[in-house]
């Protein structure tokens, strides 16, 4: 039995270090909106994530970091963009938007973005609102 | 009863491994994690290619299809030099009946030309969100990615 558990210890570990998950961190305040033809993303790499509260505000995927300065997101967006194609992936702008939020703070977003080159972008939302 | 001991088996003398106790702590975080998940929902994307925010140079080969959004959630289309119609009043609907067949003739006649389809939307400061996610639903379900924000020039 020893030999199995070992084995078993082994490969968890195995796993446990290779393994390199990458998720998209959930801001609680955002109530993304419905979408029914929305798919699961090709990559889950590059993606530069803005989340757009319901009043307005902008926080990044880091939801403790603020965006509301016109010149910190497009720092923002201008680091990750960076980031992301200095290991070879493409930069996708991913709005994580409240579904009652207006569209000017979207665009906003979009806008910036688009300024410092990225036209990839991504809307998050549910596939039904069950 | 030291001949006895002389006809134990050979099995017997080897040291057992008791694992009940692992098996213990396993069914303890089993249950922890059990007891601790909370199942998120899963979101999903939306993708849209942004061909340009600057007014490019060379037009398009096919005439966009043009979607105006209004604040109080109206749609309205114009495509080939048509007047502007009001296609969808329904704001609380999350299904477009009306523009969802008007944009797959759109597609269609553009693949038939062999031509990639271009919808330009505007829309206006105050729409909400959820919205403008029901056209671009729309776009996505027919197949269209190649989207331009024509407002994004605007001041705000």
């Amino acid at each position: 039995m020893s030999p199995m558990i070992d084995m078993v210890f082994l490969l968890l570990l195995f796993f446990l270090v290779v393994s390199n998950p990458k998720t998209v961190k959930i801001d609680p305040d955002v109530t993304p909106p419905i979408a029914s033809a929305a798919r699961t993303p090709k990559s889950k790499y590059g993606k530069i994530v803005v989340n757009i509260h319901e009043n307005g505000d902008l926080r990044a995927e880091n939801f403790n970091v603020t965006l509301d300065d016109p010149d910190a997101l497009e720092a923002y967006i201008t680091r990750s963009k960076d980031d992301a194609e200095r290991v070879g992936h493409v930069a996708r702008l991913h709005i994580r938007g409240d579904q009652n939020t207006i569209f000017k703070y979207c665009r906003k977003v979009i806008r910036v973005a688009a300024r410092v080159g990225v036209t990839e972008v991504a809307f998050g939302g549910y596939i039904n609102d069950k | 009863m030291a001949r006895h001991k002389k006809m134990q088996s050979p099995d017997e003398d080897e040291p057992g491994l008791d694992i009940s106790s692992l098996i213990d702590v396993c069914f303890l975080l089993l249950i922890y994690f059990i007891v601790t998940t909370t199942i998120v929902k899963k979101e999903q994307d939306l993708d849209m290619a942004l061909p340009s925010v600057a007014p490019s140079e060379t037009p398009p080969e096919i005439s966009p299809f043009f979607i105006k959004l209004e604040e109080n959630g109206y749609i309205s289309i114009r495509s080939d030099g048509t007047p502007e119609q009001l296609v969808e009043s329904d704001p609380d609907s999350r299904a477009l009946p009306t523009l969802q067949p008007l944009l797959e003739t759109y597609r269609d006649a553009a693949m038939a030309s062999s031509q990639e389809p271009l919808v330009q939307i505007y829309v206006e400061a105050e729409a909400r969100q959820q919205r403008v996610i029901d056209v671009l639903n729309s776009l996505a379900a027919t197949g269209i990615s190649k989207v331009t924000f024509t407002d994004l020039l605007d001041e705000e």
